[in-house]
């Protein structure tokens, strides 16, 4: 009988212990300390980048602002290596038809800042665009900052996670 | 001993139900085989688009600021219709003419992406068709970029209002 008792008493404290650190979660308690890394970018991400295309009208000492825009379903595997579908641009009036890109880079400091870099894509970006960003939440869930590149293109960014299903 | 007995094994099947509950998460995985629709958008939202007509006539040729607000109801099968559509430039509030809309169109994709048109008609937008693609992410949220004809080019935001 006592053998039965010490055995279910066994198995209870098991599962406390297991359900303890399944509800309370220590392990974000300890990413907090440990600062950001590229693992803190992982999964799909719609991401906006609002642009202008800098240009001199004829020679006339005159320059036009007008946006370039850029959206794409971004995906941050979370070792340092971006991809994009669905990346469209928006120029003139013109929506370009969305292509893709698998050769993109970022990298995550400690401090939560964050470098990417998106490679040109055909129809919507004619060279290497370079962003530079803040992780504005612990989890990871959007990145705010600024875009450039020497088309020229300079502008602003924001990208949001996309569900996990 | 008997009760003693009963007890421990009572709270362990309550445990191991809230473990279970808890633990497994049962509603995820049903999510994971469902991916995005049409009814990922559903209820109204707070739409903005922020942008620039460009005009090329010379001279001079010229990009000004337009952004845009609206008021934007999704049915959840495809189908966008809006409100209280506005336009600001140049300091002031424009929104004479047609103000709202409907016999929109959007297409939520499996992997969240959008596409969307609003028909040509109302007055900030120059009577033009307007087209924008995107992504929905979570936040019932909505963000992309769109062009007109007129020619206007921009990006928008769409968040759902609380309900």
């Amino acid at each position: 009988m006592k053998r039965s008792i010490i055995g279910l008493a066994s198995v209870l404290v098991v599962f406390v212990a297991v359900f303890a650190v399944l509800v309370l979660r220590p392990v974000p308690k300890v990413k907090a300390g440990m600062g950001c890394s590229n693992a803190s970018l992982h999964g799909n991400y719609g991401l906006v980048l609002k642009g202008t295309y800098i240009q001199e009208v004829g020679g006339t000492g005159i320059y036009l602002s007008p946006t370039w825009d850029i959206e794409m379903l971004a995906h941050f595997d979370g070792g340092g290596v971006l991809s994009g579908t669905w990346v469209g641009g928006a120029y003139w009036g013109v929506l370009y038809d969305p292509s893709s890109f698998s050769d993109g880079s970022y990298k995550v400091n400690p401090d939560c800042t964050v470098s990417i870099t998106i490679p040109p894509v055909e129809h919507v970006i004619d060279d290497v665009t370079k962003l530079n960003g803040v992780l504005t939440t612990r989890d990871g869930d959007e990145v705010k900052g600024t875009a450039y590149n020497p088309t020229p293109l300079t502008g602003t960014f924001r990208a949001k996670k996309v569900h996990e299903w | 001993m008997k009760r003693t007995i009963y007890m421990l094994s009572t709270l362990l099947v309550v445990f191991a139900a809230v473990f279970m509950v808890s633990g497994v998460r049962p509603l995820r995985k049903v999510k994971a085989n469902q991916g995005c629709s049409n009814a990922s958008l559903s209820g109204s939202y707070q739409l903005v688009m922020e942008g620039t007509y460009d005009y090329d006539a010379s001279p001079p040729a010229g990009s000004y600021t337009w952004d845009f607000s609206m008021l934007a109801y999704f049915d959840g099968e495809g189908n966008v219709s809006a409100t209280r559509v506005r336009g600001v430039w140049s300091g002031q509030n424009w929104g004479g003419g047609p103000t709202s809309f409907s016999g929109g169109e959007y297409t939520v994709n499996p992997d969240c992406t959008l596409f969307m048109t609003f028909p040509p008609g109302v007055s900030v937008f120059y009577g033009k068709g307007v087209e924008l693609a995107g992504v929905v992410t979570e936040g019932d949220e909505a963000l992309g970029i769109g062009a007109t004809e007129e020619p206007w080019t921009g990006s928008f935001d769409a968040t759902k209002v609380g309900e």
